[in-house]
């Protein structure tokens, strides 16, 4: 599942139209949209309502771990042209001076830069970096669940020091400078989800366990037992069924874990 | 192509960081206060960042050179070891880096001096003092990264009582080429055979190349050395590895090499586990494998059997005593 949480209702929509997610009426506490393969939310301004709502969406899509998480939206710079996408390789939280690092291990289409996390707004552009109000706690919040390699940071600059923040853009003028860059966060995404397909079990040993689970009571260090073993069988026979998982009887739990630590060392044999 | 680095800013202006990142125009240099936030950060994965890593440069603050484990000895009065970088460009599955590392980032120390004058003080005049490079990296394969060969030869030259050993599995030997050869200087070749290569050995260069890298050195005057740590179980295991020796012996003169290790495969238990957490469809960590107490190892008994087949095996090749098996106790 590919997560994105955005601040504003303009930086969500051409996600909703590009992804065709559907918004779910009966959410209250933020607004939410839903498709088969990604999820959003809408937080509203600041760090607080950034991390609730992260939090939120991780509870509504079944509390997964090593999952994608993306925070899109605009963002200030010193000297950047309206317009420009940036990857974040680094988000500073400039109140508590916490550091956090997105980890790039997948080509970008974008290149990458700094990001400063404020509390309020400013016009300044002191700093040589990005600036939102947003990022650092979604990304301390979103990384709880996911490594820092499928936490992303993605911003498309929407003033800089000779265009202000306080010619606040409009709705539809977010959106035209979000929508161009969708279809490259697509591909980007897309990379990341190919990620996390990495460090998700195999099918088959939730499929196993639960066979097993059903035929006898398994104590939870008994559970992560089975599932290891399940683990290392399929690790010596990566071609095997999960029927073929599931052929052992035995009169318990016990007496199962047995056969299956002595069916991986009959198996682990060189021959 | 490394697309990312960290640079501490105590080295930012450091010679060394300004030559690095001249050789890497295109990357996107950020710069951090110590490498211990990305490098030890606990939410990252080991796995993916080794499909691109970043480069850290970093300053080393003490504890630069280390009395090296027991099975490091080739013969010398003491034996000391030393980490100028950690972590590989190269992805051997069964390496313990991966299991004792949360990142997989290249984190380089530039302050070489830091490491060479401690070797200094280490060094016992009269007594053979060898200083292991590569525990923690492969001591070859980056160098035209970092450069640290190209700066220690000329220290190693002037000082004959300190033996400095590089291991490695690259064929990045042009810096020794291009250097008169030093007697006290070895350069460490590891392998396995074939099939263990291609299943486990993920960017490493194929034997015959480092085969032929070895026997470049040897016929330039440096002394080189094998190292068959670990042994990997596989069928067949004697054919495989009476094939790989007759394949060196056959190409490297016996009198250019300075020695030969042979090693078990043996981990801590808890590396273990984050090894087989990362890879868990790896049946290398699961075959034939055993745990006695906290260590993951083949059992003794085959272990033993591994380790004496190999030493008499490569006695029809090296006179006994350039060969060093290590036999835990
Ligand atoms: S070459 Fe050595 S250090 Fe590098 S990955 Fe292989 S075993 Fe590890």
């Amino acid at each position: 599942m590919i997560h994105f949480v955005v601040a504003f209702d303009a930086e969500a929509r051409p996600l909703i139209d590009h992804f065709k997610l559907k918004r779910q009426h009966h959410e209250r506490s933020f607004p939410v949209y839903l498709g088969e393969q990604h999820a959003l939310i809408v937080s509203g301004a600041g760090k607080i309502a950034s991390a609730a709502a992260t939090a939120h969406l991780h509870g509504l899509t079944g509390f997964q771990h090593q999952q994608v998480w993306i925070n899109f939206g605009i963002a200030g710079h010193p000297s950047l042209p309206v317009g420009e996408t940036r990857l974040c390789h680094q988000v500073i939280d400039k109140l508590s001076k916490q550091v956090f690092y997105p980890q790039l291990v997948i080509k970008s289409p974008w290149p990458s830069e700094s990001l400063f996390t404020l509390d309020e707004p400013d016009d300044s552009y002191a700093d040589d970096a990005l600036l939102d109000m947003e990022a650092s706690s979604f990304f301390a919040t979103a990384n709880r669940y996911a490594t820092a390699e499928l936490v992303q940071v993605v911003k498309v600059v929407s003033d800089n020091a000779e265009a202000p923040i306080n010619d606040i853009p409009t709705k539809q003028q977010i959106i035209e400078l979000l929508a161009p860059q969708v279809e490259q966060l697509k591909h980007f995404s897309d990379s990341l989800q190919q990620l996390a397909n990495q460090l998700q079990p195999d099918r088959r040993i939730g499929e196993a366990a639960a066979y097993y689970q059903q035929k006898f009571h398994f104590s939870f260090s008994q559970s992560e037992s089975l599932r290891h073993l399940l683990q290392q069988w399929i690790a010596l026979d990566a071609a095997i069924s999960t029927d073929e998982l599931c052929r052992f009887d035995a009169k318990s739990s016990r007496q199962l874990l047995e056969k299956l630590q002595q069916q991986i060392s009959d198996a682990g044999q060189p021959t | 192509m490394i697309p990312l680095v960290y640079v501490e800013e105590s080295v930012r202006n450091h010679p060394r960081t300004e030559s690095i990142l001249a050789r890497h125009p295109r990357a996107s240099v950020v710069p951090i206060e110590r490498y211990g936030s990305i490098f030890n950060h606990s939410q990252q994965n080991f796995r993916l960042q080794k499909q691109r890593p970043a480069l850290i440069l970093a300053n080393k603050h003490g504890h630069f050179v280390q009395p090296a484990p027991d099975a490091y000895g080739v013969g010398g009065n003491h034996n000391w070891y030393f980490s100028h970088m950690l972590n590989c460009l190269y992805d051997c599955r069964y390496c313990f880096l991966q299991g004792m590392y949360r990142s997989a980032h290249y984190l380089v120390f530039v302050n070489f001096e830091s490491f060479l004058d401690d070797i200094d003080s280490k060094i016992e005049t009269g007594k053979q003092n060898w200083f292991f490079s590569g525990y923690d990296a492969d001591s070859l394969a980056l160098e035209p990264v970092t450069g640290f060969v190209a700066n220690a030869l000329p220290f190693f030259a002037t000082r004959p009582d300190a033996w400095l050993e590089l291991r490695t599995k690259s064929t990045q030997v042009r810096q020794l080429l291009e250097h008169d050869p030093l007697s006290n200087v070895v350069t460490a070749f590891s392998y396995t055979p074939e099939a263990t290569w291609k299943a486990t050995e993920h960017k490493v260069p194929s034997i015959e190349k480092r085969i032929q890298a070895m026997k470049k050195l040897a016929e330039n005057g440096w002394i080189v050395a094998l190292r068959f740590d670990p042994l990997i179980e596989q069928a067949g295991f004697n054919d495989a590895y009476s094939a790989l020796f007759e394949q060196i012996f056959s190409q490297v003169p016996e009198s250019m090499i300075h020695s030969a290790t042979i090693g078990p495969l043996r981990m801590p238990k808890q590396f273990h586990r984050t090894m087989e957490n990362l890879y868990p469809e790896e049946s290398l960590f699961v075959s034939g494998l055993a745990q006695t107490n906290s260590m993951v190892s083949y059992p003794a008994e085959r272990e033993r059997e591994m380790i004496e087949w190999a030493t008499d095996e490569l006695e029809k090749h090296l006179p006994g005593n350039k060969i060093f098996p290590n036999l835990p106790s």
